[in-house]
């Protein structure tokens, strides 16, 4: 088990160096640079080109690269071209950000999607299946800026109980975990229910049942561990992809997290920044699926004692 | 079970557009109001407590998170929005009346060669760290503008500055030069002290080394940062205490917390500005920018754009009170001459206009040798904001006179590198200005070496008249000799039919209506602002 973890760590190494060339080319490609972002329409082009100068930006692309690559070696990630501040603080400041909304938005989708999922199955074609499905396909419908306004009217403008901008207060994260998780939760509750379906329908669960196992014991000890190695799947797949893919709700709430700082970064031009932050997203993304896999091994023993087996 | 199912559906959207019905006054609790003395809440936490402000503080926002707390390091809107409630020039050029008004010099005189201007500083001005302010940071300051591509553009012209003692300091300019005066009011000035002990960390972190009526307190640069009156402030402390800034980059958000009371001006889109007129909790002004957008023709880009009257025919074609009512909801002023005369020194009421007269366009296309149409390309804008409307418009109003163009979307940093290269057929883009007519130099000039987008030298055009015109009317101190200068001028420029001026952009301010505000076309001031 070590030995697949080191090397699922070694693999980051190949990985980052992948990212790192891909977004440096794309960069490097498209056209503009970030002395004209910064002057704007207003500036000669020769105040564009000594800010450019000044920036490192007027070094041909390949040098830019290694030199930018030599510095992350030393964890040094490049100072921002627009706010002039070491990319590294900046990004420390933002992942714990991205982090606990993208935490709190997952952890809000499994409480709302899994019982409702299991529910919704075990009362197939009943109002306790119709509602949640419905609400389910509803809300993977909506658009996650709509979903996302809709709460701030309701609990901002008409209730008055939550801010609508910023996380200085506990209260400030209700909203985006709200937004997060209701989508989300969505995502969830049908690959339960499909997912709990299929399972509860299994010989070895018709066995337990004969065997005179509660109903209880049925559906939350033996179905459910087996229903939930897709959801996991799922939920490691969405928890990766909010850590910087949640721009729309971190843009609407005022969130100082890694997708809106990237987004940010690659409007102005400003390529430490996009380099930066997308190589701290790789990290966390490999980092998340590592433990989503250790998680399943954890969840179902056939795939530990596969790890097991082929270490003897 | 399909009554079920029906039943299931019509309780969801009510659930759903719940949120969509219109306020009900007696629904909402009363948000609280916040002690206006508490002396442990002096930033007001506007996320805390979404309620009205306490009557000392004052919460606004901007776009983007503040990216330098240095007076000088960035010419970006959002960022001066900011420093200008942090630091002071010499002068401070009111826009809404296009005048000069005195700040940290009480006066000047020029030098008869008018190369050299004397400043006379008052003796009570300090920083915000508590230094006097004295000649030699107003020379630091200028000398130091000198070097910083953002602002350089302002300090263009200037040789250096020399203090002569602790209240006088000369400039020195290359040439004689009437838009200096406006030029300065952009250069802040700054405690030389602060600046040269931080070095390099100057501008981020909180800064103290402005003189303007507010100073730095609190800089949490994603979340907010706080800005408190300063007590020493020459001109007496401001009246709103506190001012919170908050980034919301989202134009819908902005416009929820506006709603919820978490921030207390704004500039609103036109539309939403529409229904805040009509009512009566919020105040209101739809104020012209000093801003232009334009049409940009490259003469230069096909066989067709390169003759006069197909320009022409362009320009005629375009309906500007359409590319309004697109764009602005009829809120933004028709634009006649290349920069706003109201707002800018020198920009003259020039009698060459382009008013909407598609006949004349069909009879220009027709001398042209195009009677049944023609194809001038494509049209590039930026795929963000009104520009997408505007171009639509305008495609129309070319096509109903026979002129053909495809629409090219991009983003704004690609479009300049191409506008600055002369890469495009036609182009709608817009800039602020900063209160001179000599801002268009850096549309026209010959010799600014890539300036954008048309470059005129060749045989096309008489460029070496346009420079020289653009010399003596800046070289000319007397306003009248200017006025003809830059009118002559004026009236060039717009017979190339290259810069086809379309609108003065809006700015919707609304406002909690407790709030007195003198609003300014393009920044603010928020020490002349108060509470009720």
């Amino acid at each position: 088990m070590y030995k697949y973890i080191l090397k699922r760590l070694a693999w980051m190494i190949p990985i980052i160096l992948g990212v790192s060339v891909i977004i440096f080319l794309i960069l490097s490609l498209t056209p503009g640079d970030p002395g004209t972002f910064i002057l704007g329409a207003g500036g000669t082009q020769a105040d564009v080109d000594e800010l450019n100068h000044k920036l490192g930006y007027d070094l041909p692309a390949w040098q830019r690269y290694f030199k930018y690559m030599f510095g992350v070696v030393r964890l040094d990630f490049g100072t921002s071209y627009m706010t002039k501040l070491p990319v590294l603080d900046e990004i420390v400041a933002k992942v714990p950000v991205s982090v606990s909304v993208a935490f709190l938005g997952i952890l809000t989708s499994l409480l709302i999607g899994i019982p409702l999922g299991v529910l919704s199955a075990v009362k197939q074609y009943s109002l306790l299946d119709a509602i949640p499905t419905f609400l389910a396909i509803f809300l993977a419908a909506a658009p996650s800026f709509w979903v996302g306004l809709m709460l701030m009217v309701l609990f901002s403008v008409k209730l008055g109980w939550l801010p609508s901008q910023g996380i200085t207060s506990i209260k400030g994260y209700i909203m985006p975990m709200l937004s997060l998780g209701l989508i989300y939760g969505a995502q969830t509750l049908r690959f339960t229910r499909s997912s709990m379906l299929e399972t509860i329908r299994q010989d070895y669960v018709r066995t337990a049942k004969a065997k005179g196992a509660s109903k209880q014991a049925v559906i939350w000890k033996h179905a459910m561990q087996n229903a939930l190695l897709p959801v996991i799947t799922v939920t490691g797949n969405n928890f990766g992809a909010l850590l910087g893919g949640a721009i729309v709700t971190e843009t609407l709430y005022g969130l100082p997290g890694l997708g809106t700082y990237i987004v940010a970064g690659i409007k102005s031009k400003d390529i430490p920044v996009v380099m930066g932050g997308t190589i701290s997203l790789a990290i966390l993304f490999s980092i998340v699926m590592l433990l989503m896999d250790l998680l399943y091994a954890y969840v179902d023993p056939r795939i530990k004692a596969k790890y097991a087996g082929s270490k003897g | 079970m399909r009554k079920i199912s029906i039943l299931v559906f019509a309780l969801a959207l009510v659930f759903l557009f719940g949120a969509c019905v219109p306020k009900q006054p007696d629904a909402a609790p009363t948000p609280a109001i916040t002690d206006q003395t508490d002396p442990e809440s002096p930033t007001g936490d506007a996320t805390e407590q979404p309620a009205r402000p306490t009557r000392d503080t004052l919460n606004l926002c901007v776009q983007t998170p503040l990216i330098t707390t240095d007076g000088q390091g960035t010419n970006n809107l959002q960022a001066k929005y900011v420093l200008t409630q942090m630091y002071e020039g010499l002068y401070y050029f009111n826009e809404a009346k296009g005048e000069l008004e005195p700040r940290v010099a009480e006066s000047y005189t020029v030098s008869e060669d008018g190369k050299v201007y004397t400043f006379k500083l008052r003796d009570d001005v300090y920083f915000h760290n508590g230094d006097q302010v004295k000649a030699s940071d107003v020379a630091f300051s200028f000398n130091r503008a000198l070097t910083k591509p953002d602002i350089a553009s302002f300090a263009s012209n200037i040789v250096e500055a020399k203090a002569v003692d602790d209240t006088t300091v000369d400039v020195y300019l290359q040439t004689p030069y009437a838009p200096f005066l406006v030029n300065l009011c952009h250069i802040f000035i700054l405690s030389e002290r602060e600046v040269t002990e931080q070095g390099e960390a100057f501008g981020t972190q909180i800064s103290t080394a402005g003189c303007g009526p507010y100073m730095m307190t609190a800089l949490d640069n994603d979340v907010k940062w706080t800005l408190e009156a300063f007590p020493k402030y020459y001109r007496g402390e401001a009246s709103i205490k506190y001012i919170n800034y908050i980034p919301i980059a989202d134009a819908a958000a902005t416009i929820i917390a506006f709603e919820a009371g978490e921030i207390d001006w704004i500039i609103a889109d036109t539309t939403s500005f529409q229904t805040f007129a009509a009512d009566s909790k919020y105040n209101t002004e739809a104020m012209l920018a000093n801003h232009c957008n334009w049409l940009a023709i490259n003469p230069d880009a096909n066989d067709a754009l390169e003759n006069d009257n197909v320009r022409k025919a362009i320009a005629y074609a375009i309906d500007k009170e359409a590319l309004n009512y697109a764009a602005f909801d009829g809120l933004a002023g028709i634009a006649d001459y290349l920069e706003n005369p109201d707002y800018n020194i020198g920009a003259p009421r020039s009698s060459v206009k382009y008013n909407y007269d598609p006949e004349k366009a069909k009879q220009l296309l027709a001398d042209a040798g195009y009677a049944n149409g023609v194809d001038i390309g494509t049209l590039m804008y930026a795929s963000s904001g009104y520009w997408p409307k505007l171009a639509q418009v305008i495609q129309a109003n070319l096509a109903d006179v026979g002129i053909k163009c495809e629409l090219e979307a991009g983003e704004l940093a690609s479009q300049l590198v191409q506008a600055r290269a002369q890469d495009f057929d036609i182009y709608v883009c817009g800039a602020s200005s900063y209160g001179d007519y000599d801002n268009i130099r850096r549309r026209f000039y010959s010799t600014l070496e890539g300036s954008y987008f048309v470059k005129y030298k060749g045989q096309k055009f008489d460029w070496q008249r346009m420079d020289q015109l653009m010399d003596e009317s800046c070289a000319a101190t007397d306003i009248e000799t200017r006025l003809a200068l830059t009118e002559e001028l004026n009236d060039m420029l717009m017979e190339t039919a290259t810069y086809i001026p379309l609108n003065h952009k809006v700015q919707p301010y609304v406002w909690n209506a407790e709030l007195n505000v003198v609003n300014q076309p393009n920044y603010y001031c928020v020490y002349d602002w108060s509470w009720n």
